[in-house]
Protein backbone atom coordinates (compact mmCIF):
# COMPACT_ATOMS: atom_id res chain seq x y z
CA UNK A 1 0.00 0.00 0.00
CA UNK A 2 1.45 3.40 -0.96
CA UNK A 3 1.87 5.54 2.12
CA UNK A 4 0.79 9.16 2.25
CA UNK A 5 2.97 11.60 4.22
CA UNK A 6 5.22 8.91 5.72
CA UNK A 7 6.96 11.53 7.88
CA UNK A 8 3.68 12.47 9.53
CA UNK A 9 2.49 8.89 9.94
CA UNK A 10 5.80 7.95 11.58
CA UNK A 11 5.59 10.94 13.91
CA UNK A 12 2.10 9.79 14.93
CA UNK A 13 3.41 6.25 15.50
CA UNK A 14 6.10 7.70 17.79
CA UNK A 15 3.74 9.97 19.74
CA UNK A 16 4.32 9.84 23.49
CA UNK A 17 7.72 8.17 23.28
CA UNK A 18 9.60 11.37 24.01
CA UNK A 19 10.64 12.37 20.51
CA UNK A 20 10.34 16.10 19.88
CA UNK A 21 8.62 17.77 16.96
CA UNK A 22 9.48 21.16 15.47
CA UNK A 23 5.87 22.21 15.80
CA UNK A 24 2.34 20.83 15.51
CA UNK A 25 1.83 18.61 12.47
CA UNK A 26 -0.82 19.61 9.96
CA UNK A 27 -2.32 17.77 7.01
CA UNK A 28 -3.44 19.60 3.86
CA UNK A 29 -6.97 18.57 2.92
CA UNK A 30 -5.65 17.14 -0.35
CA UNK A 31 -3.56 14.60 1.59
CA UNK A 32 -6.02 13.87 4.35
CA UNK A 33 -7.95 11.02 2.79
CA UNK A 34 -4.79 9.06 2.07
CA UNK A 35 -3.32 9.89 5.49
CA UNK A 36 -6.48 8.72 7.26
CA UNK A 37 -6.43 5.55 5.17
CA UNK A 38 -2.86 4.85 6.23
CA UNK A 39 -3.56 5.63 9.91
CA UNK A 40 -6.52 3.26 9.82
CA UNK A 41 -4.67 0.51 7.94
CA UNK A 42 -1.68 0.74 10.28
CA UNK A 43 -4.00 0.84 13.34
CA UNK A 44 -2.63 4.20 14.43
CA UNK A 45 -5.93 6.03 14.98
CA UNK A 46 -5.58 5.85 18.79
CA UNK A 47 -2.14 7.44 18.70
CA UNK A 48 -3.41 10.04 16.21
CA UNK A 49 -6.33 10.95 18.49
CA UNK A 50 -3.95 11.23 21.45
CA UNK A 51 -1.53 13.37 19.39
CA UNK A 52 -4.39 15.64 18.31
CA UNK A 53 -5.66 15.87 21.91
CA UNK A 54 -2.19 16.94 23.03
CA UNK A 55 -1.90 19.55 20.27
CA UNK A 56 0.91 17.72 18.46
CA UNK A 57 -1.36 17.12 15.48
CA UNK A 58 -3.50 20.03 14.33
CA UNK A 59 -6.57 18.92 12.41
CA UNK A 60 -9.46 20.80 10.89
CA UNK A 61 -12.89 20.14 12.39
CA UNK A 62 -13.76 17.90 9.46
CA UNK A 63 -10.52 15.92 9.73
CA UNK A 64 -11.00 15.50 13.49
CA UNK A 65 -14.55 14.21 13.02
CA UNK A 66 -13.39 11.67 10.44
CA UNK A 67 -10.48 10.53 12.60
CA UNK A 68 -12.80 10.11 15.60
CA UNK A 69 -15.21 8.06 13.50
CA UNK A 70 -12.41 5.76 12.30
CA UNK A 71 -11.08 5.41 15.84
CA UNK A 72 -14.54 4.71 17.24
CA UNK A 73 -14.98 1.87 14.74
CA UNK A 74 -11.60 0.46 15.80
CA UNK A 75 -12.56 0.69 19.48
CA UNK A 76 -15.97 -0.93 18.98
CA UNK A 77 -14.11 -3.82 17.36
CA UNK A 78 -11.54 -3.96 20.19
CA UNK A 79 -14.28 -4.03 22.85
CA UNK A 80 -16.18 -6.74 20.98
CA UNK A 81 -12.98 -8.78 20.81
CA UNK A 82 -12.36 -8.28 24.53
CA UNK A 83 -15.88 -9.48 25.32
CA UNK A 84 -15.14 -12.58 23.23
CA UNK A 85 -11.79 -13.01 24.97
CA UNK A 86 -13.52 -13.12 28.36
CA UNK A 87 -15.97 -15.71 27.08
CA UNK A 88 -13.24 -17.85 25.51
CA UNK A 89 -10.84 -17.74 28.46
CA UNK A 90 -13.70 -18.67 30.83
CA UNK A 91 -14.53 -21.70 28.65
CA UNK A 92 -10.88 -22.72 28.44
CA UNK A 93 -10.52 -22.39 32.20
CA UNK A 94 -13.60 -24.58 32.72
CA UNK A 95 -11.94 -27.22 30.53
CA UNK A 96 -8.69 -27.01 32.46
CA UNK A 97 -6.73 -25.13 29.77
CA UNK A 98 -4.41 -22.31 30.87
CA UNK A 99 -4.23 -19.77 28.08
CA UNK A 100 -1.86 -16.84 27.81
CA UNK A 101 -3.12 -13.70 26.10
CA UNK A 102 -0.66 -12.42 23.48
CA UNK A 103 -0.43 -9.08 21.69
CA UNK A 104 -3.59 -6.90 21.31
CA UNK A 105 -5.49 -6.79 24.61
CA UNK A 106 -2.47 -7.72 26.73
CA UNK A 107 -0.38 -4.92 25.22
CA UNK A 108 -3.22 -2.38 25.23
CA UNK A 109 -3.92 -2.87 28.94
CA UNK A 110 -0.43 -3.33 30.30
CA UNK A 111 2.17 -1.67 28.07
CA UNK A 112 0.45 1.49 26.84
CA UNK A 113 -0.55 4.47 29.01
CA UNK A 114 -4.11 4.25 27.65
CA UNK A 115 -5.59 1.11 26.06
CA UNK A 116 -7.24 3.23 23.38
CA UNK A 117 -3.76 3.92 21.96
CA UNK A 118 -3.44 0.27 20.90
CA UNK A 119 -6.23 -1.00 18.61
CA UNK A 120 -6.18 -4.64 17.51
CA UNK A 121 -7.98 -6.68 14.91
CA UNK A 122 -8.02 -10.20 16.34
CA UNK A 123 -7.21 -12.28 19.42
CA UNK A 124 -4.11 -14.35 20.07
CA UNK A 125 -3.94 -17.04 22.74
CA UNK A 126 -0.96 -19.22 23.59
CA UNK A 127 -1.53 -22.69 25.03
CA UNK A 128 0.82 -25.56 25.77
CA UNK A 129 1.06 -28.39 23.25
CA UNK A 130 -0.31 -30.75 25.91
CA UNK A 131 -3.52 -28.71 26.10
CA UNK A 132 -3.78 -27.99 22.38
CA UNK A 133 -6.55 -30.47 21.56
CA UNK A 134 -8.58 -29.48 24.63
CA UNK A 135 -8.27 -25.83 23.62
CA UNK A 136 -9.45 -26.58 20.06
CA UNK A 137 -12.39 -28.55 21.47
CA UNK A 138 -13.34 -25.68 23.81
CA UNK A 139 -13.31 -23.27 20.87
CA UNK A 140 -15.49 -25.63 18.84
CA UNK A 141 -17.97 -25.81 21.73
CA UNK A 142 -18.29 -22.01 21.51
CA UNK A 143 -19.07 -22.21 17.81
CA UNK A 144 -15.59 -21.33 16.52
CA UNK A 145 -14.47 -23.07 13.36
CA UNK A 146 -10.95 -23.69 12.09
CA UNK A 147 -10.32 -21.48 9.05
CA UNK A 148 -7.53 -23.47 7.34
CA UNK A 149 -7.11 -27.22 7.36
CA UNK A 150 -3.66 -28.53 8.34
CA UNK A 151 -1.43 -30.02 5.63
CA UNK A 152 -1.38 -33.22 7.72
CA UNK A 153 -2.97 -34.02 11.07
CA UNK A 154 -0.77 -32.72 13.91
CA UNK A 155 1.24 -30.40 11.61
CA UNK A 156 0.63 -27.23 13.65
CA UNK A 157 1.58 -28.84 16.95
CA UNK A 158 4.79 -30.19 15.45
CA UNK A 159 5.91 -27.58 12.93
CA UNK A 160 3.44 -24.68 12.82
CA UNK A 161 2.79 -21.93 15.29
CA UNK A 162 -0.90 -21.09 15.14
CA UNK A 163 -4.34 -22.24 14.04
CA UNK A 164 -6.72 -19.51 12.94
CA UNK A 165 -10.27 -19.89 14.32
CA UNK A 166 -13.32 -17.83 13.43
CA UNK A 167 -16.30 -17.17 15.71
CA UNK A 168 -19.90 -17.32 14.48
CA UNK A 169 -19.84 -13.48 14.39
CA UNK A 170 -16.74 -13.54 12.17
CA UNK A 171 -14.20 -12.57 14.85
CA UNK A 172 -10.78 -14.14 14.44
CA UNK A 173 -8.74 -15.90 17.09
CA UNK A 174 -5.25 -17.29 16.55
CA UNK A 175 -4.52 -20.24 18.81
CA UNK A 176 -0.73 -20.38 19.24
CA UNK A 177 1.56 -23.17 20.33
CA UNK A 178 4.54 -20.80 20.02
CA UNK A 179 5.28 -17.25 18.94
CA UNK A 180 6.18 -17.63 15.30
CA UNK A 181 6.31 -20.11 12.43
CA UNK A 182 9.41 -21.18 10.54
CA UNK A 183 12.92 -21.81 11.83
CA UNK A 184 12.56 -19.47 14.80
CA UNK A 185 9.41 -21.34 15.80
CA UNK A 186 11.55 -24.47 15.95
CA UNK A 187 14.16 -22.79 18.14
CA UNK A 188 11.92 -20.96 20.62
CA UNK A 189 11.15 -23.27 23.53
CA UNK A 190 7.38 -23.06 24.23
CA UNK A 191 7.81 -24.51 27.72
CA UNK A 192 10.31 -21.79 28.60
CA UNK A 193 7.92 -19.25 27.14
CA UNK A 194 5.04 -20.47 29.30
CA UNK A 195 7.20 -20.40 32.44
CA UNK A 196 7.28 -16.59 32.31
CA UNK A 197 3.72 -15.34 32.65
CA UNK A 198 2.02 -12.81 34.91
CA UNK A 199 -1.59 -11.82 35.48
CA UNK A 200 -3.46 -8.75 34.34
CA UNK A 201 -7.00 -7.63 34.89
CA UNK A 202 -9.68 -7.34 32.22
CA UNK A 203 -13.40 -6.92 32.78
CA UNK A 204 -13.01 -7.82 36.45
CA UNK A 205 -11.23 -11.09 35.61
CA UNK A 206 -7.64 -12.11 36.02
CA UNK A 207 -5.98 -13.28 32.79
CA UNK A 208 -2.42 -14.38 32.01
CA UNK A 209 0.04 -12.64 29.71
CA UNK A 210 3.78 -13.01 29.01
CA UNK A 211 5.99 -11.30 31.58
CA UNK A 212 7.62 -8.02 30.54
CA UNK A 213 10.82 -9.67 29.28
CA UNK A 214 9.14 -12.29 27.13
CA UNK A 215 6.56 -9.73 26.00
CA UNK A 216 9.39 -7.53 24.68
CA UNK A 217 11.00 -10.47 22.86
CA UNK A 218 7.65 -11.40 21.34
CA UNK A 219 7.14 -7.82 20.14
CA UNK A 220 10.55 -7.99 18.40
CA UNK A 221 9.75 -11.33 16.76
CA UNK A 222 6.33 -10.18 15.60
CA UNK A 223 7.57 -6.84 14.24
CA UNK A 224 10.38 -8.35 12.17
CA UNK A 225 8.96 -11.70 11.08
CA UNK A 226 5.27 -10.83 10.89
CA UNK A 227 5.33 -8.40 7.97
CA UNK A 228 7.81 -7.29 5.34
CA UNK A 229 8.56 -4.43 5.60
CA UNK A 230 7.62 -4.13 9.29
CA UNK A 231 4.41 -2.24 10.08
CA UNK A 232 4.58 0.78 12.35
CA UNK A 233 2.36 -0.44 15.20
CA UNK A 234 4.41 -3.62 15.78
CA UNK A 235 7.53 -1.41 15.77
CA UNK A 236 5.84 0.86 18.27
CA UNK A 237 5.16 -2.25 20.37
CA UNK A 238 8.90 -2.94 20.36
CA UNK A 239 9.64 0.56 21.64
CA UNK A 240 6.69 0.56 24.04
CA UNK A 241 7.43 -2.81 25.64
CA UNK A 242 11.13 -1.95 25.82
CA UNK A 243 10.56 1.37 27.53
CA UNK A 244 7.65 0.35 29.80
CA UNK A 245 7.42 -2.32 32.46
CA UNK A 246 10.46 -4.00 33.90
CA UNK A 247 12.34 -5.95 31.26
CA UNK A 248 15.12 -8.09 32.71
CA UNK A 249 17.75 -7.37 30.05
CA UNK A 250 20.08 -10.12 31.21
CA UNK A 251 17.29 -12.67 30.96
CA UNK A 252 16.25 -11.21 27.59
CA UNK A 253 19.80 -11.69 26.30
CA UNK A 254 19.95 -15.20 27.68
CA UNK A 255 16.62 -16.20 26.11
CA UNK A 256 17.53 -14.51 22.82
CA UNK A 257 20.74 -16.56 22.70
CA UNK A 258 19.04 -19.84 23.57
CA UNK A 259 16.12 -19.27 21.21
CA UNK A 260 18.48 -18.05 18.48
CA UNK A 261 16.55 -14.81 18.00
CA UNK A 262 19.40 -12.39 18.76
CA UNK A 263 19.53 -11.31 15.09
CA UNK A 264 15.76 -10.80 15.09
CA UNK A 265 15.91 -8.69 18.25
CA UNK A 266 18.79 -6.62 16.87
CA UNK A 267 16.87 -6.08 13.64
CA UNK A 268 13.72 -5.07 15.55
CA UNK A 269 15.56 -2.55 17.71
CA UNK A 270 17.23 -1.04 14.65
CA UNK A 271 13.98 -0.87 12.66
CA UNK A 272 12.09 0.70 15.60
CA UNK A 273 14.85 3.27 16.09
CA UNK A 274 14.89 4.15 12.41
CA UNK A 275 11.12 4.30 11.93
CA UNK A 276 10.20 6.06 15.16
CA UNK A 277 13.32 8.11 15.83
CA UNK A 278 13.60 7.01 19.43
CA UNK A 279 16.67 5.44 21.02
CA UNK A 280 16.73 1.82 22.10
CA UNK A 281 15.66 1.34 25.71
CA UNK A 282 18.48 1.60 28.23
CA UNK A 283 19.81 -1.90 28.75
CA UNK A 284 18.80 -3.11 25.30
CA UNK A 285 22.00 -2.06 23.49
CA UNK A 286 23.79 -5.20 24.64
CA UNK A 287 21.02 -7.29 23.09
CA UNK A 288 21.67 -5.76 19.70
CA UNK A 289 25.34 -6.70 20.01
CA UNK A 290 24.87 -10.39 20.84
CA UNK A 291 26.84 -12.80 18.66
CA UNK A 292 24.75 -14.19 15.81
CA UNK A 293 25.42 -17.57 14.22
CA UNK A 294 25.44 -18.26 10.49
CA UNK A 295 22.25 -20.34 10.57
CA UNK A 296 20.44 -17.66 12.46
CA UNK A 297 21.56 -14.98 10.04
CA UNK A 298 20.52 -17.11 7.08
CA UNK A 299 17.12 -17.80 8.65
CA UNK A 300 16.52 -14.09 9.19
CA UNK A 301 17.53 -13.27 5.62
CA UNK A 302 14.83 -15.69 4.44
CA UNK A 303 12.29 -13.28 5.97
CA UNK A 304 13.86 -9.94 5.10
CA UNK A 305 14.78 -10.49 1.48
CA UNK A 306 13.01 -11.74 -1.66
CA UNK A 307 13.47 -15.36 -0.48
CA UNK A 308 10.54 -14.76 1.84
CA UNK A 309 8.21 -15.14 -1.13
CA UNK A 310 10.19 -17.95 -2.77
CA UNK A 311 10.00 -20.64 -0.15
CA UNK A 312 12.91 -19.30 1.93
CA UNK A 313 11.17 -19.73 5.32
CA UNK A 314 10.15 -23.32 4.43
CA UNK A 315 13.72 -24.22 3.44
CA UNK A 316 15.08 -22.69 6.65
CA UNK A 317 12.45 -24.52 8.69
CA UNK A 318 13.58 -27.77 7.13
CA UNK A 319 17.17 -26.95 8.14
CA UNK A 320 16.07 -26.04 11.68
CA UNK A 321 14.08 -29.23 12.35
CA UNK A 322 16.51 -31.22 14.48
CA UNK A 323 15.87 -34.85 13.47
CA UNK A 324 15.85 -36.64 10.11
CA UNK A 325 12.42 -38.25 10.72
CA UNK A 326 11.16 -34.76 11.58
CA UNK A 327 12.54 -33.34 8.35
CA UNK A 328 10.95 -36.17 6.38
CA UNK A 329 7.58 -35.62 8.06
CA UNK A 330 7.78 -31.87 7.35
CA UNK A 331 8.65 -32.39 3.69
CA UNK A 332 5.95 -35.02 3.30
CA UNK A 333 3.34 -32.69 4.79
CA UNK A 334 4.31 -29.86 2.46
CA UNK A 335 4.66 -31.93 -0.70
CA UNK A 336 1.89 -34.44 -0.10
CA UNK A 337 -0.69 -32.66 2.00
CA UNK A 338 -4.21 -33.93 2.56
CA UNK A 339 -6.82 -33.50 -0.19
CA UNK A 340 -8.74 -31.13 2.07
CA UNK A 341 -5.68 -28.89 2.42
CA UNK A 342 -5.06 -28.98 -1.33
CA UNK A 343 -8.63 -27.94 -2.04
CA UNK A 344 -8.42 -25.07 0.44
CA UNK A 345 -5.08 -23.80 -0.86
CA UNK A 346 -5.47 -24.29 -4.62
CA UNK A 347 -4.93 -21.04 -6.53
CA UNK A 348 -8.20 -19.44 -7.60
CA UNK A 349 -9.58 -20.92 -10.82
CA UNK A 350 -7.25 -23.96 -10.77
CA UNK A 351 -8.05 -27.55 -9.95
CA UNK A 352 -6.60 -28.73 -6.66
CA UNK A 353 -3.97 -31.41 -7.12
CA UNK A 354 -0.38 -32.26 -6.35
CA UNK A 355 0.88 -30.99 -9.70
CA UNK A 356 -0.73 -27.60 -9.07
CA UNK A 357 0.80 -27.59 -5.59
CA UNK A 358 4.27 -28.41 -6.89
CA UNK A 359 4.24 -25.88 -9.75
CA UNK A 360 5.42 -22.96 -7.65
CA UNK A 361 8.31 -24.66 -5.79
CA UNK A 362 9.42 -26.29 -9.06
CA UNK A 363 9.55 -22.85 -10.65
CA UNK A 364 11.63 -21.55 -7.73
CA UNK A 365 13.93 -24.55 -8.09
CA UNK A 366 14.34 -24.04 -11.83
CA UNK A 367 15.21 -20.36 -11.27
CA UNK A 368 17.70 -21.27 -8.54
CA UNK A 369 19.35 -23.86 -10.79
CA UNK A 370 19.39 -21.36 -13.65
CA UNK A 371 21.09 -18.77 -11.43
CA UNK A 372 23.63 -21.33 -10.24
CA UNK B 1 -29.54 12.98 57.32
CA UNK B 2 -28.07 10.01 55.41
CA UNK B 3 -25.32 10.68 52.94
CA UNK B 4 -25.76 9.48 49.32
CA UNK B 5 -24.06 6.15 48.70
CA UNK B 6 -20.89 6.39 46.67
CA UNK B 7 -20.81 4.86 43.19
CA UNK B 8 -18.02 4.00 40.78
CA UNK B 9 -17.47 2.37 37.40
CA UNK B 10 -18.52 -1.27 37.34
CA UNK B 11 -15.44 -3.45 37.77
CA UNK B 12 -16.45 -5.78 34.93
CA UNK B 13 -17.17 -2.99 32.45
CA UNK B 14 -15.05 -2.87 29.30
CA UNK B 15 -14.49 0.67 28.07
CA UNK B 16 -12.37 2.88 25.85
CA UNK B 17 -11.76 6.57 25.34
CA UNK B 18 -12.50 7.89 21.86
CA UNK B 19 -11.16 11.42 22.07
CA UNK B 20 -13.65 13.26 24.27
CA UNK B 21 -16.17 10.38 24.12
CA UNK B 22 -16.29 7.03 25.85
CA UNK B 23 -17.45 3.62 24.60
CA UNK B 24 -18.47 1.09 27.23
CA UNK B 25 -20.10 -2.29 27.59
CA UNK B 26 -20.55 -5.11 30.05
CA UNK B 27 -19.17 -8.49 28.93
CA UNK B 28 -22.75 -9.67 28.44
CA UNK B 29 -23.84 -6.75 26.28
CA UNK B 30 -24.17 -7.25 22.52
CA UNK B 31 -22.58 -3.91 21.65
CA UNK B 32 -21.01 -0.89 23.35
CA UNK B 33 -22.85 2.31 24.19
CA UNK B 34 -21.36 5.72 23.49
CA UNK B 35 -21.18 8.46 26.10
CA UNK B 36 -20.54 11.99 24.90
CA UNK B 37 -20.03 15.41 26.48
CA UNK B 38 -20.86 15.66 30.19
CA UNK B 39 -21.72 11.97 30.37
CA UNK B 40 -18.22 11.02 29.20
CA UNK B 41 -16.63 13.40 31.71
CA UNK B 42 -18.81 11.91 34.46
CA UNK B 43 -17.70 8.41 33.47
CA UNK B 44 -14.04 9.37 33.68
CA UNK B 45 -14.58 10.91 37.13
CA UNK B 46 -16.24 7.69 38.31
CA UNK B 47 -12.88 5.94 38.18
CA UNK B 48 -12.78 6.94 41.86
CA UNK B 49 -15.90 6.37 43.97
CA UNK B 50 -18.03 9.46 44.36
CA UNK B 51 -21.40 10.42 45.79
CA UNK B 52 -23.85 11.82 43.23
CA UNK B 53 -23.64 15.15 45.04
CA UNK B 54 -19.84 15.38 44.81
CA UNK B 55 -19.95 14.26 41.17
CA UNK B 56 -22.53 16.96 40.39
CA UNK B 57 -20.34 19.58 42.06
CA UNK B 58 -17.27 18.56 40.09
CA UNK B 59 -19.18 18.56 36.82
CA UNK B 60 -20.70 21.93 37.64
CA UNK B 61 -17.20 23.28 38.28
CA UNK B 62 -15.90 21.77 35.05
CA UNK B 63 -18.70 23.18 32.89
CA UNK B 64 -19.41 26.41 34.81
CA UNK B 65 -22.98 25.31 35.57
CA UNK B 66 -25.20 25.32 38.63
CA UNK B 67 -24.61 22.22 40.80
CA UNK B 68 -28.31 21.77 41.59
CA UNK B 69 -29.21 21.82 37.90
CA UNK B 70 -26.43 19.37 37.10
CA UNK B 71 -27.67 17.09 39.89
CA UNK B 72 -31.17 17.13 38.43
CA UNK B 73 -29.83 15.91 35.10
CA UNK B 74 -27.29 13.58 36.69
CA UNK B 75 -29.64 11.51 38.85
CA UNK B 76 -31.57 9.81 36.02
CA UNK B 77 -28.31 9.27 34.13
CA UNK B 78 -26.71 7.55 37.13
CA UNK B 79 -29.88 5.57 37.76
CA UNK B 80 -29.76 4.33 34.17
CA UNK B 81 -26.08 3.35 34.46
CA UNK B 82 -26.84 1.55 37.74
CA UNK B 83 -29.77 -0.24 36.15
CA UNK B 84 -27.57 -1.39 33.27
CA UNK B 85 -24.85 -2.53 35.68
CA UNK B 86 -22.35 -0.07 34.23
CA UNK B 87 -21.75 1.63 37.58
CA UNK B 88 -22.01 0.00 40.99
CA UNK B 89 -22.49 1.21 44.53
CA UNK B 90 -19.44 1.02 46.75
CA UNK B 91 -20.09 -1.36 49.65
CA UNK B 92 -20.12 0.18 53.10
CA UNK B 93 -16.96 -1.58 54.31
CA UNK B 94 -15.03 -0.49 51.18
CA UNK B 95 -16.42 2.98 51.63
CA UNK B 96 -15.14 3.09 55.19
CA UNK B 97 -11.73 1.85 54.07
CA UNK B 98 -11.46 4.25 51.17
Amino acid sequence: MGEARPDLVRAVAAFGLGSTLDGPLTVPDGDWRAVLGTLTFQRLTGLAVAAADAGALELTAGQWAQLLKAHRDAMVHALTLERTLLEVTAALERDGVSAVVLKGPALAHTAYPDPSWRPFGDLDLLVSVVEWEAACAALRSLGFSRVHPEPRPGFVVRFGHTALHRSPEGLELDLHRTLVAGPFGQWIDPAELLRGTVSFSLGGRSLRRLDDTRRFLHACVHAVLGFAPPLLLPLRDVAQTGHSGSVDWELAASLARRWRIAAVVGEALGAAREALGVPAPPGAEALGALPVGRGERRALSAYLGPRRFRGGPAVETLRAIPSVPGKVAYLRALLLPSREFLAARAPWGRRPGYLTRWTTPLRWLRRAVGRA
Amino acid sequence: MTEDPRVRRGTSVLWRSCGPDVLLMRPTDPRPVLLEGTAAVAWRLLGDPRTPASLAEELAGEFGADAAEVRTALDPFLADLLHRGLVEPVRLEESLRG
